[in-house]
């Protein structure tokens, strides 16, 4: 993660150098993620948790959390088009639970998606305050994976947590409207579309085995969403105009 | 391009490169600020359940009392828990040492080999499941506990033990006994013993926890027992208890019904369960001891008389016998019990053959089964055979010379003669044979003592003399051959008499006693036979009772008779015998008839153990008085 970190830095700071004008855009939104597998995966769990004789719950399913992210516009000299960097971060999960007096259990499945964009972006309407652009950026993804079972009574203590790393990638289209407010600043509100490839959990510590449901399926982490943003941008005048 | 941006607005773009850089600072403060947006699941779901509560307990030790007594390397702990919940698993400790742990609930093996002689504490911890549903129990962590102790002592070397048989006592028609538990380790099997006749093994058990049982044999009177333990390669002989029942199959009535029937009524078994079971029955016997053939064999428990036809004798004895086949050491003997029937009764029968006689008042022939010994007697209806003209062993006639019947010796049974086939018999004129002065005493005096052999007595008129005839019916119509062969007076009642054959190949003699109105046959005899030895062709001894003797010697010969007095090793022959003893010889020429008057024991009054008293004849042992000797000592007290 950090090492991404690092060669996106580094990318925004190049493209920075040559950029004429920049603007940020901070936004805040949600996913609607399939992720179809993991819902068949956990439903599957919670009958055998009940015919070991466990009456435990689902209490989350994979809700849509609240999706941040950031991305970094810049306009080219005598082009049309903008340079679009971003970084966004997803996190969901799901939890069996039960509890009584006896003590509890928990099956926990935690997803952090950590993604990273590079696109241009084109206007398709262009008013006095009132701007819509079309952006078309490519996407890579790095998720963490976290399983977590924990089985505590009075007398017996299971704790069980194990971590998988999988990165994949994909494209994004997006429309962005834009509201100027100020000189500087401006809201947008955008709907994209992410397609991405789902890569298969593999069990790296266990060799080419693969993550299964009970069904002897391989259990794809399909990260594809349909997305939906609000946010705040602020314009850069990074170059001075040339004087007459 | 890159080259000419830093060669023309590198100062320019200085500042907004430190824009960048705030906004970069403010891009990692975001990053940072993303762990608060990371999904963190909070909800818990509590499952409305309450803890349970214990329920009842009961724990006892099956193989042993509270303090446990053991040897070996290990022994076998057995158990019964009875408890609301399920058992989960047991632990066993010694001295709070863990030693085994099970989850069977009947028994369990403790090892003991390392302990050392001495006392030790044996902790029982019971778990039992809850079952509660709750997650603990789910994954088998959730218990009732229940602790017991017992105090253990382990021994060095086997303990003595002996069972005790805590009762006996009827119940249901059985017998059931009760012994102690063996409560040692190592048990195999208790023995169950009835030794009133030796050690007669009636059960096996391998059941530690049988302690009773109901010994399906018995039906009465008095038994014994004694139940072994057989444990680790050891037998502990147990207490042998003795048990008297009431039933003692006892003779409740004799009641004479008629002149030759008795009804002869006892006591019930109350053993119905084992005399149905084990095909016991009541075995009547008609003497004072039970032999080996009872008169009745009754199966049915709930019968208790019989009627017996009786014949012979003034005293009849009866007992009753409740038999069990398969284990006669079960028998019950009771009493006998005692009737008279010849005293009140005059009898009247007429005598057939050797063992077969006919009762006028019966109009019945009867079967004397042994003459000797039992005066048992089978009614046969004559009326009831059919006619069968078989040759068989013997023929006889009826009272009124009229029937004949024949006999097979094999069979015993008595068959109506083909009438035809001795027609000539009953056409033949005896009376042509009787002499002046005499008449035929009867027709039953008539016998047939082979097939074609006929006897005939008859008597003079004042009936102080008698007269025997023998007739050859091969030769019948020669009157020649119908030889008187010994015109035999009979002085007296109570002679015998004695018959011997001319035919070379009928080397038997006969034997007759005139007894009142009927004629005796007391036996046949060969001269291999030591009671009735063949002296010569013409000479016998017949007969010798009570110290009598009596020779007959046909034509006239000279004989002397010696006796010889035995006891112990010692021989004392005394000689010759009419000088001592008195004896009365006649100067008949057809026999001497001797007599020897037991003032022959008055000479060995003296000596202390006679053992028998032989006769001889010219130094030839004829017989010896070893078998009545019972008789002589009883002469000897009443002198």
């Amino acid at each position: 993660m950090k090492k991404n970190l690092i060669i996106i830095i580094i990318l925004i700071t190049c493209v920075n150098i040559l950029a004429q004008t920049s603007s940020l855009e901070i936004s805040l939104g949600t996913e609607f993620l399939q992720l179809s597998d993991f819902k068949d995966f956990l439903n599957s769990s919670l009958l055998d948790i009940k015919e070991a004789g466990i009456e435990a719950k689902i209490l989350e399913e994979f809700p849509n959390f609240p999706v941040f992210s950031i991305y970094w516009i810049q306009g080219i000299k005598d082009r049309e088009y903008q340079l679009i960097t971003g970084l966004g971060h997803y996190s969901t999960g799901s939890r069996i639970y039960y509890e009584d007096y006896s003590g509890f259990y928990r099956n926990d499945i935690l997803i952090n998606s950590l993604s990273f964009e590079m696109g241009i972006r084109l206007p398709i309407l262009v008013m006095r305050n009132f701007l819509i652009n079309f952006d078309l950026t490519a996407v890579y993804q790095s998720y963490k994976t976290e399983f977590i079972y924990e089985l505590s009574t009075n007398n017996y203590l299971n704790h069980y947590k194990k971590k998988y790393y999988h990165n994949s990638g994909g494209l994004k289209i997006n429309f962005n409207n834009q509201i100027n407010l100020k000189e500087k600043i401006y809201l947008f509100l955008s709907v994209g579309y992410d397609f991405i490839y789902p890569p298969t959990i593999e069990l790296q510590d266990i060799g080419e085995t693969y993550f299964i449901d009970p069904s002897n399926n391989k259990v794809d982490l399909n990260m594809s969403s349909l997305d939906l943003m609000i946010g705040i941008g602020i314009n850069f005048q990074t170059q001075k105009p040339e004087s007459k | 391009m890159l080259k000419t941006v830093f060669k023309t607005g590198y100062n320019q773009r200085f500042a907004t490169l430190q824009n960048s850089s705030i906004l970069i600072i403010i891009l990692f403060l975001i990053i940072g600020a993303c762990d608060i947006l990371t999904f963190k699941p909070e909800d818990k779901f509590l499952f409305d359940l309450d803890p349970p509560e214990m329920g009842e307990l009961d724990f006892h030790l099956t193989n042993f009392s509270d303090t446990i007594f053991v040897w070996g390397n290990q022994f076998n702990l057995e158990y019964s828990i009875t408890t609301s919940d399920s058992v989960a698993f047991l632990n066993f400790y010694l001295d709070e040492e863990f030693n085994c742990s099970t989850t069977d609930t009947t028994q369990v093996t403790i090892y003991t080999q390392n302990l050392t002689p001495g006392s030790y504490i044996l902790q029982i911890e019971i778990c039992l499941k809850t079952e509660s549903g709750s997650l603990e129990d789910i994954i088998g962590e959730e218990y009732f506990l229940g602790t017991y102790q017992y105090p253990l002592i382990y021994y060095d070397t086997v303990p003595p033990y002996q069972t005790q048989i805590i009762a006996i006592t009827p119940e249901s028609g059985s017998l059931t006994l009760t012994w102690e538990k063996y409560y040692f380790p190592y048990f195999e099997a208790y023995k169950v013993f009835n030794t009133k006749e030796g050690n007669n093994l009636i059960k096996e058990i391998t059941d530690q926890n049988t302690t009773c049982l109901v010994d399906s044999f018995f039906l009465g009177g008095y038994t014994q027992y004694r139940v072994d333990v057989e444990a680790g390669n050891y037998l502990f002989t147990g207490e042998e208890y003795e048990y008297f029942d009431s039933y003692n199959a006892d003779i409740l009535n004799l009641e004479l019904i008629d002149d030759f029937l008795v009804e002869v009524t006892w006591d019930i078994c109350p053993y119905y369960q084992n005399f149905s079971s084990e095909g016991a029955s009541y075995n009547i016997h008609e003497t004072m001891n039970p032999g080996n053939n009872p008169i009745a064999i009754v199966y049915n428990i709930e019968e208790n008389s019989i009627q017996d036809e009786v014949l012979f004798g003034s005293n009849n004895f009866y007992c009753c016998q409740v038999a069990n086949p398969a284990h006669d050491y079960y028998d019950v003997i009771g009493d006998h019990a005692h009737i008279e029937i010849g005293n009140s009764v005059p009898l009247y029968a007429y005598y057939i053959a050797s063992d077969v006689f006919y009762i006028p008042s019966h109009d019945s022939f009867y079967l004397v089964h042994d003459i000797n010994y039992v005066l048992h007697t089978t009614r046969i209806d004559a009326q009831s055979y059919s006619s069968q003209a078989e040759t068989n062993k013997a023929i006889f006639f009826a009272k009124d010379g009229t029937s004949a019947y024949s006999k097979d010796y094999f069979d015993d049974v008595i068959i109506e003669h083909d009438p035809v086939s001795l027609s000539t018999i009953c056409e033949y004129d005896l009376s042509s044979f009787i002499p002046e002065g005499y008449e035929s005493c009867n027709e039953n005096y008539i016998t047939v003592l082979t097939e074609n052999k006929i006897l005939y007595l008859i008597r003079n008129n004042d009936e102080t003399m008698y007269r025997l005839y023998y007739f050859d019916l091969n030769n019948i119509i020669d009157p020649d051959f119908l030889i008187n062969r010994f015109p035999l007076d009979i002085s007296e009642s109570g002679n015998f008499i004695l018959f011997g054959s001319t035919n070379p190949t009928d080397d038997n003699v006969y034997l007759y006693q005139v007894s009142g109105q009927v004629l005796e046959f007391l036996g046949s005899k060969t001269q291999e036979h030591s009671d009735a030895l063949f002296i010569s062709d013409y000479q016998y001894l017949i007969y010798h009772e009570m110290g009598e003797c009596w020779i007959y010697s046909y034509p006239e010969n000279d004989f002397l008779v010696s006796f010889s007095l035995n006891y112990g090793l010692e021989n004392i022959n005394i000689d010759p015998v009419t000088e001592l003893l008195g004896g009365q010889l006649s100067d008949n020429n057809q026999q001497i008839y001797m007599t020897f008057d037991l003032g022959l024991l008055e000479v060995i009054d003296t000596i202390p153990a006679i053992t028998y008293i032989d006769i001889n004849l010219y130094n030839n042992v004829l017989c010896s008085t070893a078998g009545y000797f019972y008789e002589l000592d009883n002469k000897l007290d009443s002198k």
